[in-house]
């Protein structure tokens, strides 16, 4: 559905992701791991259309996106979750959900509505509060129900765990596996790399701008590298 | 219930003010307040709504202000065609400059419009064999007399040009209700909030911000059109980036993002100076002084606040924000 060829992304002259290849077949569920600086979020910025690349080749479903501005990727049904639980703060919950289903016709909105309220049941109780007086984690649902009121063939989340309590982190790593069971399909970007290991089917391991291992989530959790790097073992 | 009553409170009184107050001068500020009135409802709806400022408000005036005028002196167009087509002509100029310049963000966009107002105010005075420079223009004629059977409606008269603006007022803001009560208007409160995540939602930004620019302009060119008309003489000082700020200035001042709060502001940023008067040598730093502590204070602007005095919710000021940009 979605393949990353050769991409190589550079912030004026210094390049900063060189040559990384992946794809993302339809319904799996697929993570982007690595530290800081390993260059995850530039990549979901130029899958997006935020950031031109500076060669190679991002492909959606056979056609090429590489370069196309922010919205018009979103149209062709790429929705982006962007980290940091963004939404409009000023707005209440449901107008943001609302402005999520942009560019659907209007009619058909509700319905999904009821879908991501039944997703997330807090978020049904504070559907008239204003978003921005939510706490943390129910932003971050408000941002994942927003990106799934778009209906998107494929859904991509930047560090959805990013700044959460632990407590926390659990409640959305089951909601990601709810959206994972509901077909989905997911690109994952995280640094709490258990958590995004035991929701995805297939991971990529990033570091300064290369991939380093890739492999299905049970041979990354056994790799005796990521072991050491990242899970503590 | 009380906003409809309020509303037609305001109404009647605006219909009854040149007859209860009947100095010229007055009449006369009246006028003008409702000319600035134009500029900061049109001004809100990139600033207050869409949450980016423009600084070229007074030069796109100047442009409306400027078109009108020589459409009907030079090329003896009737003064109401003139003054109707003025508004097109200055979002012709708005669409041309925001074309380009509304791809980029934030504060770069604020340098931009300054640099328009420049660029507006210079031509203005150094074009003279059309704009008459510096000098300006004189003999502008007020629009053409209307007849209903024998009675003939001059304005000349500033009564009935008070009538005339009040009528062009209450066109604006039925232009401008519309505008950000419609999806338009939620989308570009979505700009405001939050920019980068509209454009994840699928949002194509840089249209709304365009047409929120042009929309703001058009109204400016409107105004300047009334105002051409009303003074019979224009020459490039009153478009200047002075007049650009105070058209910021009335809609920060009142409540940026409510629609009632910029004329508020453009009221007082026409009635003050004229109030302190009294002051006289202290005028301007009494004026000054007010202006800082409504800012520091009252943060949201003055309708807002009065607003939330009367303890009731009129759901527009939805929290501080566009000041905060």
């Amino acid at each position: 559905m979605l393949a990353v060829t050769d991409l190589r992304i550079a912030y004026g002259k210094t390049e900063v992701v060189h040559g990384v290849s992946f794809d993302v077949a339809a319904g799996e569920c697929i993570a982007l791991i690595g530290a800081n600086g390993a260059g995850k979020s530039t990549i979901l910025k130029a899958i997006c259309g935020l950031i031109p690349p500076s060669s190679g080749d991002i492909r959606f479903e056979g056609r090429s996106i590489g370069g196309l501005p922010g919205h018009a990727v979103a149209r062709l049904g790429i929705c982006m979750c962007p980290e940091g639980r963004q939404m409009f703060p000023e707005m209440t919950v449901l107008e943001n959900l609302q402005l999520g289903a942009y560019r659907r016709r209007s009619e058909d909105i509700s319905g999904t509505i009821d879908e991501v309220m039944t997703l997330f049941p807090r978020l049904r109780e504070r559907a008239s509060q204003l978003a921005g007086t939510l706490s943390g984690g129910e932003q971050e649902m408000v941002a994942i129900g927003r990106a799934l009121m778009a209906k998107p063939r494929l859904c991509i989340f930047d560090e959805p765990s990013l700044g959460l309590a632990p407590k926390v982190v659990d409640e959305i790593e089951e909601t990601l596996m709810k959206i994972k069971n509901l077909g989905v399909t997911i690109l994952l970007v995280e640094q709490a790399v258990s958590m995004a290991l035991r929701v995805a089917d297939r991971a990529y391991v990033l570091e300064a701008g290369e991939v380093v291992a890739s492999g299905t989530s049970q041979e990354i959790s056994n790799d005796s590298r990521v072991q050491s790097a990242y899970l503590g073992g | 219930m009380i906003r409809p009553v309020l509303l037609a409170v305001v109404a009647a009184a605006a219909l009854a003010f040149p007859h209860v107050v009947t100095a010229n001068y007055f009449i006369h500020l009246a006028v003008l307040a409702m000319v600035w009135m134009i500029v900061a409802a049109g001004t809100n709806v990139i600033q207050g709504y869409a949450g980016y400022v423009s600084i070229a408000q007074g030069g796109f005036m100047g442009i409306g202000a400027y078109s009108s005028a020589l459409l009907s002196l030079d090329a003896g167009v009737p003064v109401w065609l003139a003054i109707s087509v003025a508004p097109f002509i200055t979002a012709l100029a708005a669409l041309i400059a925001g074309y380009p310049s509304l791809r980029v963000r934030g504060h770069y966009f604020a340098i931009l419009t300054l640099a328009m107002n420049m660029v507006i105010y210079i031509v203005l005075v150094n074009w003279i064999p059309v704009t008459g420079g510096e000098a300006g223009t004189t003999g502008i004629p007020a629009p053409e007399p209307i007849s209903i059977g024998t009675l003939e409606i001059s304005f000349e008269r500033r009564v009935n040009y008070y009538y005339l603006v009040l009528a062009a007022l209450a066109l604006t803001m039925l232009i401008v209700t519309a505008v950000v009560r419609s999806r338009v208007g939620r989308v570009l409160e979505a700009i405001r909030q939050n920019e980068t995540f509209a454009e994840a939602a699928g949002v194509a930004c840089w249209k709304y911000k365009l047409f929120a620019f042009v929309i703001s302009a058009s109204l400016a060119g409107f105004a300047g059109a009334l105002y051409a008309h009303y003074m019979s003489f224009i020459s490039p000082a009153p478009f200047s980036v002075d007049h650009s700020l105070n058209a910021i200035l009335a809609v920060i001042l009142g409540g940026s993002g409510t629609l009632t709060g910029p004329l508020v502001g453009a009221a007082l940023t026409v009635a003050l100076p004229e109030v302190l008067r009294i002051a006289e040598i202290f005028r301007l730093i009494i004026y000054g002084f007010a202006l800082v502590v409504v800012v520091i204070f009252l943060p949201r602007g003055l309708v807002p606040w009065i607003a939330d005095l009367a303890g009731r919710d009129w759901k527009l000021p939805r929290a501080q924000s566009a000041e905060s940009r």
